[in-house]
């Protein structure tokens, strides 16, 4: 879960590429200078809204477009000029795409078939891949005789079966029911597991991308945001972009007061309020900002003090597991808190209380912007 | 495993073996029409076929065979035998042969037209469809007959070829087998591209990203993707150009100069000037069992999953 060692093999280095659609000067800039890495066997995720240039950028790597600036590597080889046919680089699309006149086991062994394999070591190897799929008693069906989630598991199958280098996923899960899109989630983990193949997958779906990914690359408007491994991307998100598209949080506007010996900087919330937040890293001038805290890293408190965020209760809202807590504070700003209902103690507030909230030791985030 | 088909047919064979009372009102005008204008005229034309020729044309009301061994065999009028004449088989040799060119050739411009078409802005399809009928807004003949000034000596193929002195001598293109069939292709072109155009329009062009993707070069692409899901289109524009271009007579009369002949033009003269109704009749049949035999193997071809529907 931690930082891939640097020993690590680098599968897919993009460099400074730029995708400008239509005229280079007046087009539609899909990304501005994008420098990401990606590590041999990792599961990587590419995490954005609608529209960010995601597919943009599997397409760059796929082959299907052109960069307009910039350059792919794959393992140290640069892929720029090659058409996708002589990428060893396969696609499984967000609408599978599987060949409509071709039964499940000739769409599976059609890479090989243009790789030019001998006709039964394709058979063999396309019946290996359904069966790590688990569709190997569906080999003679057509397409059109399978459930969306079988027709996705083709795809998977028929995008392997040739052995590629680097796997592409282009929101594969979208499209199928979210019981399906749960138990789809944990077989494309075993299988990425189980080949070792680096999977680089989009989607726009938080938890997804948190669940599967060895690391994650948030995407938003052609520019990368952050890359980091789950863990990090939900507890240090570098700027407020980040930190609200995943997940709940609270943006508190503050102002940054000083730094303190332990490392933290000592920030003021506008109802005057003085809390430590950990830095991220790119240095700090006093002055406005803003920092993140997550709903459940606020803890109810009966007595105020340093460090501690103080306003009056003004809804509660059950959840089930959690209750949701939004306090209305002096700087007419709102905080959420959410506590588990099993500690009950923590709970026992009621509307137009005044509360005190004391956040957990190194969870209040300076963001960068 | 295959329950799924099983259902469908199920299904459809008891759609069509229990057809209500109210649906066969619906369905009572065309079975009307159907019967008087088709199954009635034909019905004529295979007894005719089976009658003895009226001395005036028309038909005299006695049985014979003799129209169709006058399609393979000439009656020696002394002694009465059978002798192997070729003359009618030639004429449709003639027909399959120009017919069957002219399939060939209409696929091979018609599915590049017709793929232009399905790949431009869903503005700029329309109109080239457009484009592609407007031949069709002007009478059939006289189209015919502007094919004719084109390929005839003085006409500006020949014309334009002495001019810039690449040939001396004009090429005799009107009044061949080449005109015929130049004339039939113009003719009937439209009716491969529309239905094939129809086909590659539903066409997922995205499995041509997959393919390309799992390395198929373009050769590959369009012999193991497109062309077999678009068989369908190809099959029908086939069969709407070739059982047209079988029967043509307007053709070879005006681009054949009625020398060539073709079945059409041999039909139509039993019932014009040979006054031979009964081998006119026959030929015809002779005509529809070769259709029938061309439709019939068409629609044995195995087509992928949902297409058939
Ligand atoms: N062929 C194209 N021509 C012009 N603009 C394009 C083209 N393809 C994508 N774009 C634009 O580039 C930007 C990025 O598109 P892209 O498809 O990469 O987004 P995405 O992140 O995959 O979105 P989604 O989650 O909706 O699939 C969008 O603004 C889109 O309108
Ligand atoms: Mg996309």
């Amino acid at each position: 879960m931690s930082q891939p060692p640097s020993v690590q093999r680098t599968a897919i280095c993009i460099d400074k590429v730029c995708k400008v659609y239509g005229p280079p000067d007046s087009g539609v800039v899909a990304l501005h200078e994008v420098d990401l890495t990606i590590y041999d066997n990792e599961f990587f995720t590419l995490l954005g809204p609608s529209g960010c240039g995601k597919t943009t950028l599997l397409h760059l790597i796929a082959g299907f477009e052109d960069v307009t600036a910039g350059t792919i590597r794959l393992f140290g080889k640069d892929i720029v000029s090659l058409p996708p046919n002589k990428r060893p680089i396969n696609t499984v699309f967000q609408h599978y795409a599987l060949f409509p006149h071709m039964s499940v086991l000739e769409n599976v062994a059609f890479g090989l078939k243009m790789k030019s394999v001998a006709a039964d070591t394709a058979q063999a190897r396309a019946q290996e891949m359904l069966e790590l799929v688990q569709l190997q008693q569906f080999s003679h069906r057509m397409p059109n005789e399978l459930s969306g989630g079988q027709q996705q598991r083709v795809a998977v199958a028929r995008a392997l079966a040739p052995h590629p280098k680097v796997l592409l996923l282009d929101e594969p899960l979208s499209a199928l029911d979210l019981k399906l899109r749960q138990s789809m989630r944990d077989e494309l983990k075993r299988i990425q597991k189980t080949t070792g193949i680096t999977f680089i997958f989009v989607t726009h779906d938080q938890e997804e991308a948190l669940t599967l990914s060895d690391r994650i690359a948030v995407i938003e408007s052609g520019e990368i945001q952050q890359v980091a491994v789950p863990k990090e991307l939900y507890e240090a998100p570098r700027n407020r972009f980040v930190a609200k598209f995943i997940g709940d949080v609270n943006l508190i506007d503050i102002e940054i007061d000083d730094m303190t010996d332990n490392g933290l900087v000592r920030v003021r919330t506008k109802s005057g309020d003085l809390i430590e937040a950990v830095p991220n890293g790119s240095g700090h001038k006093c002055g406005p900002g803003h920092v993140a805290i997550r709903p459940e890293r606020l803890n109810v408190t009966r007595k105020g003090g340093d460090g501690i965020l103080t306003g009056r209760v003004r809804e509660l809202i059950y959840l089930g597991t959690d209750t949701q807590i939004i306090v209305e504070t002096e700087g007419s700003y709102e905080l959420t808190v959410r506590v588990q209902n099993a500690h009950q103690s923590h709970v026992d507030v009621s509307p137009g209380d005044i509360v005190h909230l004391r956040p957990d030791a190194g969870t209040v985030q300076l963001l960068a912007d | 495993m295959a329950g799924g088909i099983n259902l469908q047919t199920n299904w459809s064979t008891k759609a069509s073996n229990s057809i209500s009372g109210k649906q066969f009102l619906q369905l009572f005008p065309a079975m009307a029409a159907i019967s008087f204008f088709l199954i009635g005229p034909l019905t004529f034309i295979l007894i005719y076929s089976f009658l003895t020729p009226g001395t005036y044309g028309g038909v005299e009301w006695q049985f014979s065979t003799e129209s169709y061994l006058q399609f393979l065999f000439e009656r020696d009028l002394i002694t009465d035998e059978l002798i192997f004449e070729n003359a009618y088989l030639l004429v449709f040799l003639r027909s399959l042969v120009l017919a069957l060119i002219a399939t060939i050739s209409c696929l091979l411009i018609g599915f590049p037209t017709a793929f232009f078409i399905a790949t431009r802005s869903e503005h700029n399809r329309n109109m080239w469809v457009l484009l592609i009928t407007v031949p069709y807004w002007v009478n059939l003949l006289i189209r015919t007959v502007s094919m004719l000034f084109i390929l005839r000596d003085e006409g500006p193929i020949n014309a334009a070829l002495i001019g810039t002195g690449i040939i001396s001598e004009p090429i005799h293109m009107a009044y061949t087998n080449f005109a015929i069939g130049m004339g039939l292709i113009y003719s009937y072109l439209p009716f491969m591209v529309l239905p094939v155009y129809a086909s590659l329009e539903r066409f997922d062009f995205r499995l041509m990203k997959a393919a390309y993707d799992l390395y198929a070069g373009r050769w590959s692409i369009l012999l193991r993707v497109i062309l077999p899901v678009v068989k369908p289109g190809l099959i029908a524009g086939s069969l709407l150009v070739f059982i047209p271009c079988l029967g043509a007579f307007i053709a070879p009369d005006i681009l054949g100069g009625g020398k060539k002949l073709m079945i059409g033009n041999l039909i139509a003269m039993q019932f014009q000037a040979s006054r031979n109704w009964p081998f006119g009749s026959a030929a015809a049949m002779i005509l529809l069992t070769i259709v029938l035999i061309a439709l019939t193997v068409a629609a044995r071809q195995p087509r992928p999953g949902k297409e058939v529907a």
